[in-house]
């Protein structure tokens, strides 16, 4: 598969001293009020992600898997604790400026593929250059190296409806990396999907990855997580490295 | 069925929002409609208190025109009574009246009151019989003064005379002359006109001696009595009309003098006004444009109501689903959505009739007759009840066939797949009507708003600005011609003298006021053509104290003695029409037709708008009033400055001083008379203006609803999209940009069907085009902006979304 060519967009700079990691957590708690008392969900995370890394976040249904994850996407800002993305203390800024930092250069795939259903599949992986400010010329050579690179040229005019599950991933991942993110990070990606398809989702990533990009993904499969190299497990909030049991 | 409803109900009270948010809005709807019902039900419908009233009958006379054109007019003739009471086979009676308005008291307690000259068979006719005392009948109505006595109407009974019932069979002072109260009118009984609603009652042949109608007005020829007249028994009204316009025929051929060109015609009496188009074609004109109008309104809130019934059909489509699963069929689902729809709208029914009495309590603010009984009756709340059950009906069976069409199944999988997209179609494009009627509403209130404005600036060729008008009549105090005449000049020398004043005048007829005389005139120039034309008669400083503008030869004055060569001054539209392209002065017209004197014009004046606000000036004359007593005048007194009120007191001690009985009769400023002219104007702008407001509110409502609901069905959407980067702003911009796409579209579409209005309403409209950019301009930004803040409102809510609901699995 002829991945990132040449004339993608190179990741935004991020300046990262030489064996510093990518991202950060020190002691980070996540915590709802329930009724009069407090539930956490997240509890004293301590983790370091190097560039280059493909983590795999695993663990029982409610353990608060997602909840990381959008803490890492920076699009959950509710939280204590010290968590630095490329050198950039996030618990220092603002949450304005957090989210657009994370705009910059983390890219999301969800379990439901989220494709929006009034635009083409062409149209779809033009979303988050329109929203990055990509100038509409550049856009249109991007998202046209984007659908070569996946190989869905064939189905650019078609809409997400028109497609299988699995076609339907492949293009969410095209968006997701589309404007090259620093950060690739994937809620159960392969959750709706038979396992032939999961397979080449996960061969898909680890070509990513090999490129460069920094994997995070949540899943309940195990042999998903063989195509990372890295595993923690979260159970009532509380972190482990390594695979359970 | 009532199984249905008492499901319906209790669906409802579950959905407390909805139900309170959709009654509401259609009881806004429905309201403004029950209150153009009240206006409508007073004027064309509401049965005057009268035995039969459907039996009852007015007959009105017409005029052929020079140019053959048929003019109504209304009025007839001492004779005409007794030649149509005579068609026994068709009218069970026939009876008339005649307007006038008469001192009641001596001195200091003199007051004016109306008065209604009748013939004997007027009560009987109207079958209505005196609360106390006797009413007049046949034996009151014989030799020309030979009966002097009176029916009070109950107000003025009961007000003036406190009630007492021992005044039947005394007297009072009515003119200066003793007259016998003979009975007291029900309460209920206030005559059969909106206008002139008579506070006594007293023979025809009473009027000459009263002073009140001229010498010749039991002669053929003169016309002033209102004819009424009652079917025969198993006659229909198309009969007794068809023998009325051959008698009508038969007297034109019978007096070629006096009735050339007449015509007789019957309409309905039953009700205040006639709802005969023929008969009143511009209140017609008005009363029609107002209701078509007041039914957009309705129909803007009932689509609010079809929207907020698709908003909650989606909400519950999963539901809806599956019933259909477990075995509901389709007509069992309509059936439930439509008995919810009836049972809204019976509730919005019930808070229209309360907002609607409270409109049309309001609208007498407007200045319409006081004679208008404008409480909703049983006719307007039928009338609303029906309307509200109809529009729940259709308003909510659409939804209910929109919402129940297609594969219902599809919605056990998912609550928003399947028809969802072409039900917000549906949704848009109700928006997008409410738009548009309410950019039609704005417009035409727009325009009418700049009809009112422009009339008001309008140059009517004559200054109405720091002008009294004070009402006289000589002859209820038995003044002739030559005291009279007497009289006038002593009280204009007077007023002159009076400090502030600075020109006064008096004339019989107040520009604008709606009251004209008219009569024919022989043209000798041109071998005896005829001519209509309106005429005045005025005494001098005439054309100084109105302001008018004098265009050629001399204005009337003091050398138009009686027994002087006998002067008119003509207007020019008069001018033209007589002697086109010659010069009017010194030409010569024949008074009256063929009786009366030959005048001499003597000079010419500007065009004024006398008759009509908005129409072209009519051919006018100018008569002096020393060669041509007539009684009844209109002191003019223009003052120097500040309130023409304020010399009101000092005109009263001058006229006091010359005598002391001679009431005044209505007073009131020029201004006050021009601003009542505008009235049609006035109603129509306001309540263009309150129907297109109420409109424009609706549909904004409607399309922050559209909004809300897209935001609340697309809360997933928002969250990816801010998770894919987007900043709040942009998915805030976003949606808005989608409210008002719907909004842009009504606009456009209004802005077309507003151009088609508008022509329609052409003829309300004066010194604006019907195409008057700046009012479509001007609407269609108001209208913009306010759809902006519509959408805007949600739309907030679409970049607070929380981008977590992205990462949550369904
Ligand atoms: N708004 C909220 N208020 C209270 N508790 C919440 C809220 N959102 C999430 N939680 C709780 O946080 C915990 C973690 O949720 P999270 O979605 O992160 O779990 P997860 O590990 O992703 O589970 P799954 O494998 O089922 O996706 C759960 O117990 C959930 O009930
Ligand atoms: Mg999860």
């Amino acid at each position: 598969m002829p991945f990132f060519t040449s004339s993608a967009p190179a990741p935004a700079a991020l300046d990262l001293a030489p064996g510093a990691p990518l991202l950060s957590l020190r002691d980070v708690e996540k915590s709802y009020p329930v009724g009069g008392s407090t539930h956490y969900v997240l509890r004293r995370i301590s983790l370091d992600v190097k560039a280059g890394d493909f983590l795999t976040i695993m663990g029982p249904s409610g353990a608060g898997k997602s909840t990381l994850l959008a803490i890492l996407g920076l699009l959950d800002h509710d939280w204590r604790g010290g968590f630095t993305f490329a050198g950039q203390p996030i618990h220092a800024l603002p949450p304005k400026a957090r989210t657009s930092f994370g705009r910059r250069h983390v890219g999301f795939v969800f379990q439901q593929y989220h494709l929006l259903d009034d635009l083409t599949v062409a149209e779809n992986l033009d979303v988050p250059l329109e929203y990055r400010g990509v100038p509409k010329s550049e856009r249109q050579a991007l998202v046209a190296d984007a659908l070569d690179r996946f190989g869905i040229v064939g189905k650019k005019d078609l809409f997400p409806r028109q497609l299988s599950g699995g076609q339907q991933q492949l293009v969410g991942i095209a968006r997701a990396v589309i404007a090259r993110p620093a950060l690739l990070l994937a809620d159960e990606p392969t959750g709706n999907l038979h396992s032939g398809q999961a397979r080449e989702i996960m061969g898909l990533f680890q070509e990513l990855n090999r490129q460069g990009t920094t994997i995070v993904q949540v899943t309940h499969s195990e042999e998903n997580a063989r195509a990372g190299s890295r595993i923690v497990t979260l159970k009532d909030g509380w972190m482990t490295e390594g695979a359970e049991g | 069925m009532l199984g249905d409803l008492r499901l319906a109900a209790r669906r409802l009270l579950r959905a407390p929002g909805f139900a309170a948010a959709a009654a509401l809005t259609l009881a806004l709807g429905l309201g403004a409609n029950t209150t153009m019902f009240s206006l409508v039900s007073a004027v064309f419908l509401r049965p005057l208190p009268v035995q039969e009233p459907d039996r009852l009958l007015r007959v009105v006379t017409t005029w052929r025109d020079g140019d053959g054109r048929s003019i109504n007019s209304g009025a007839l003739g001492w004779d005409d009574v007794p030649a149509l009471a005579a068609r026994r086979d068709v009218f069970a009676g026939v009876a008339a009246f005649g307007n006038a308005k008469l001192a009641m008291g001596e001195g200091e307690h003199a007051r004016t009151v109306h008065a209604a000259l009748v013939t004997g068979q007027y009560f009987g006719v109207l079958g209505v019989r005196a609360a106390i005392g006797r009413a007049i009948g046949a034996g009151d109505v014989g030799a020309p003064g030979a009966s002097p006595v009176v029916v009070l109407s109950h107000a003025l009974w009961a007000g003036r005379f406190g009630g007492d019932s021992s005044l039947v069979g005394r007297a009072v002072s009515l003119n200066g002359k003793p007259h016998t109260v003979v009975g007291v009118a029900p309460p209920t009984f206030r005559g059969t006109e909106i206008e002139n609603v008579p506070e006594v009652w007293l023979p025809a042949t009473q009027g000459g001696a009263l002073g009140v109608v001229g010498p010749r007005a039991y002669q053929r020829g003169s016309r002033w009595l209102h004819g009424l007249a009652r079917l025969a028994p198993g006659v229909a009204r198309a009969e007794a009309g068809a023998a009325a316009a051959r008698l009508g025929g038969d007297v034109a051929r019978d007096y070629p003098d006096s009735h050339r060109g007449w015509g007789v015609r019957v309409v309905a009496g039953g009700t205040l006004l006639a709802a005969d188009p023929s008969e009143h074609g511009p209140v017609f004109a008005v009363f029609g444009a107002l209701t078509a109008l007041a039914l957009l309104v309705l129909a803007v809130t009932a689509a609010n109501v079809a929207n907020l019934q698709l908003a909650r059909a989606a909400s519950r489509r999963r539901e809806l689903s599956l019933r259909v699963a477990l075995g509901a069929g389709r007509a069992r689902l309509v059936r439930e959505v439509v008995a919810e729809s009836a049972l809204l709208a019976g509730a919005a029914a019930l808070v229209a009739a309360v907002l609607g009495a409270a409109g049309a309590s309001l609208l007498p603010r407007l200045g319409l007759p006081p004679m208008l009984d404008l409480a909703p009756d049983r006719r307007v709340l039928g009338a609303t009840a029906a309307l509200a059950l109809g529009t729940g009906l259709l308003f909510g069976l659409v939804p209910a066939l929109w919402v129940t069409r297609g594969s219902l199944t599809a919605g056990i999988k998912d609550g928003t797949a399947g028809a969802g997209r072409s039900r917000s179609r549906l949704r848009g494009a109700l928006v997008v009507g409410q738009m548009a009627v309410s950019m039609v509403l704005l417009v035409s209130a727009g325009l009418l708003l700049r009809t009112v404005s422009a009339l008001r600036d309008a140059d009517v060729g004559y200054e109405p600005h720091g002008v009294l008008s004070v009402a006289l009549d000589a002859g209820t105090r038995g003044y002739d011609a030559t005291r009279g005449l007497a009289l006038y000049e002593q009280l204009l020398a007077r007023v002159r003298a009076l400090p502030n004043v600075r020109a006064a005048t008096l004339h019989a007829i107040v520009p604008l006021s709606g009251n004209g005389m008219s009569q024919e005139v022989r043209l000798p120039a041109r071998g005896g053509a005829v001519q209509r034309t309106q005429y005045d008669v005025v005494a001098d400083g005439f054309v100084e104290a109105l302001g008018m503008r004098a265009a050629d030869g001399r204005m009337l004055g003091a050398q138009d003695r009686p027994g002087a060569p006998r002067a008119v001054v003509v207007n020019e539209a008069f001018a033209r029409r007589a002697w086109p392209g010659q010069r009017a002065v010194g030409q010569r017209v024949r008074l009256e037709g063929e009786r009366g004197d030959e005048a001499t014009v003597v000079g010419v004046v500007r065009d004024a708008r006398v008759g009509d606000i908005t129409g072209r000036p009519e051919p006018t004359m100018l008569l002096p009033l020393a060669q041509e007593w007539t009684s009844g005048m209109t002191l003019e007194v223009r003052v120097a400055a500040g309130a023409p009120h304020a010399v009101l007191g000092a005109v009263r001690r001058e006229l006091r001083a010359l005598d002391p009985d001679l009431p005044t009769g209505e007073v009131r400023t020029l201004e006050e008379v021009r601003t009542q002219a505008m009235f049609p104007a006035r109603l129509m702008a306001t309540l263009m203006t309150a129907f297109g407001a109420l409109a424009l509110a609706v549909a904004a409502v409607g399309l922050a609803g559209v909004v809300a609901f897209a935001v609340a069905q697309r809360t997933r959407e928002m969250g990816v999209r801010l998770a894919l980067g987007a900043a709040g702003a942009d998915v805030e911009r976003m949606v808005v940009g989608e409210g008002m796409r719907l909004a842009v579209l009504g606009v456009g579409v209004g802005l077309a069907a507003a151009a088609g209005v508008a022509r329609l309403l052409s003829a309300q409209l004066y010194g604006v085009g019907a195409g008057d950019p700046a009012t479509y301009l001007l609407v269609a930004a108001a209208l913009s902006a306010v759809a902006l803040l519509a959408a805007w409102l949600p739309a907030r809510r679409a970049s607070r979304v929380d981008p977590l609901v992205a990462l949550r699995a369904e």
